[in-house]
């Protein structure tokens, strides 16, 4: 397996270096289940909050997503990190 | 009087100079930026930027709505945000909300107040933009995103509805051509969201229609030798608004590009990148310390390199593939970024390793192009120059005008 090296991310957000095995078909599945539940968390939960009629924070997921994407790889990396 | 508000893409001028040619005085065209407005102004076309109807009030009333959403945020006890809010010290998500939130409410209540009629966008995805097609479906006013791209499937990009750029939100969707329109109808019915699409094709494609390229003057142009192979490499962005493109494959590749090319002494090598990648000084600093001599190109001059170029390599599935089969005689590959065009045999795979590209080039080299036009037409749709004249007349019939100008054709 390659472990290739990923820099961590996000809209203001210090980037973070580290090595993932991403080519690991169980990692690639939790890496897809994380973004697609991010992505359908974010649509969803943001319905709440709505300003003049219009659920504002819909608008910034694209923005947000980056933020969850990097705290869930940094929660993935810590997890790898116990394990060695 | 009508009022059209129209994000900052270039390829939507010829539609905007058409509207001030057939409706002098009648029309006006509201920017995001003063830099957009400027650009317009400067063509002497009808534009204003939404700043300049701003008032004291509507800045009130935006200040007090973003402190509530985020007080509202505060007190969240489920749901996917909280996996911010619960390292909210470290994002510090109410200075990030409290950057933005504003600005959108601003833009909802200038938009109230001009009384848009239409809004043209080059994305839906990206925050405002975004923000944009939701106050159109919210207030009933038509809204028509023309995208700025072909969004190209591949190995990273997870399946339907895993990336931000599938969420479908403006209720008016032009596309290029089959491609697109599949993959939007997909997205369309899995999200069970009501949108109107249409294959117009894309303005940026218009300037390919019937492209027959001097290779002699476009090598004049960049000082290159045309007697020797010339390789256009074009890198990336990185996405990472989807968890397996973040990565940093863009950077691993180039340096394996780098080695390749010092291996080909025979072949020219240019190196384009993408026009908000932000990343054109990084690979200038990695060609300077490879010492191989490449040329980086800044995306302007991106036409005559298709015109000079014998191989244009692409990382990951790329909308310059699209471009270069517009043009005679370049053949096309993609490396690394999670390959794609993986059913299409008129782009050659190559293995994102240093023996992979430089036996790719060589072997890529040595065969003929492959007629395109199929391919072409697949992604890109119909090259003939119209895509403009159908989109706007795509506008004028969403602003309730019937009669369109000559053009319209085979779509």
């Amino acid at each position: 397996m390659k472990q290739r090296k990923t820099t961590i991310k996000a809209i203001e957000l210090k980037p973070v270096e580290v090595v993932l095995d991403t080519n690991n078909p169980e990692f690639r599945t939790e890496l897809i289940e994380s973004s697609s539940r991010h992505l359908l968390g974010l649509e969803t939960y943001a319905m709440s909050y709505t300003v003049d009629g219009i659920p504002i924070l819909r608008a910034y997921t694209y923005e947000l997503i980056q933020i969850l994407n990097h705290t869930w790889l940094n929660n993935r990396l810590k997890k790898e990190e116990s394990n060695v | 009087m009508y009022n059209i508000f129209v994000s900052p893409h270039p390829p939507f001028i010829p539609i905007i100079k058409q509207f001030a040619k057939e409706y002098p005085g009648d029309v006006t065209f509201w920017t995001i930026s003063q830099q957009w407005q400027k650009a317009l102004s400067d063509l002497e076309l009808p534009a204003k930027p939404i700043s300049s109807v701003l008032t004291e009030q509507m800045q009130h009333h935006s200040f007090r709505e973003s402190l509530r959403v985020i007080n509202s945020l505060k007190t969240a006890s489920n749901g996917v945000l909280t996996e911010i809010t619960s390292t909210w010290p470290d994002n510090n998500l109410p200075s990030y909300l409290y950057n933005r939130l504003p600005d959108a409410i601003n833009i909802m209540q200038i938009f109230d107040a001009v009384g848009m009629n239409l809004i043209l966008l080059h994305n839906d995805v990206e925050p405002i933009m975004r923000l944009c097609a939701m106050y159109g479906r919210a207030r009933g006013i038509p809204c028509l995103h023309v995208p700025h791209a072909v969004y190209l499937d591949n190995n990273d990009r997870g399946p339907v509805n895993s990336d931000i750029h599938d969420v479908i939100t403006a209720a008016n969707l032009a596309v290029a051509g089959p491609y697109q329109a599949d993959w939007y109808i997909t997205r369309a019915k899995e999200q069970q969201i009501k949108v109107e699409i249409r294959a117009t094709g894309l303005p940026q494609f218009d300037r390919l229609a019937g492209a027959n390229r001097d290779r002699a003057h476009a090598c004049r142009l960049l000082n290159l030798d045309q007697q020797k192979p010339i390789v256009a490499y074009c890198s990336s962005w990185r996405q990472d608004t989807n968890l397996l493109g973040c990565y940093d494959g863009i950077e691993e590749t180039f340096a394996a590009f780098l080695s390749a090319a010092q291996q080909l002494s025979d072949v020219q090598f240019v190196v384009s990148t993408h026009p908000r990648a932000g990343n054109f000084d990084w690979h200038v600093k990695q060609i300077k310390e490879s010492g191989v001599p490449i040329v980086a190109l800044p995306g302007v001059h991106f036409d005559t390199l298709l015109n000079a170029a014998d191989l244009l390599i692409s990382y990951g599935p790329s909308n310059v593939i699209l471009e270069a089969a517009c043009v005679p005689d370049v053949r096309l590959a993609v490396v690394g970024g999670g390959g794609g065009f993986d059913d299409d045999q008129e782009v050659s795979k190559m293995q994102p390793t240093v023996d992979g590209i430089a036996g790719g080039i060589v072997d890529s080299l040595a065969v003929n192009t492959l007629d395109r036009s199929k391919f072409a037409y697949k992604y890109a749709g119909p090259i003939d120059g119209l895509s403009v004249v159908r989109i706007y007349n795509w506008c004028k019939e969403l602003l309730g005008k019937k009669d369109g100008i000559s053009g319209t054709s085979n779509c």
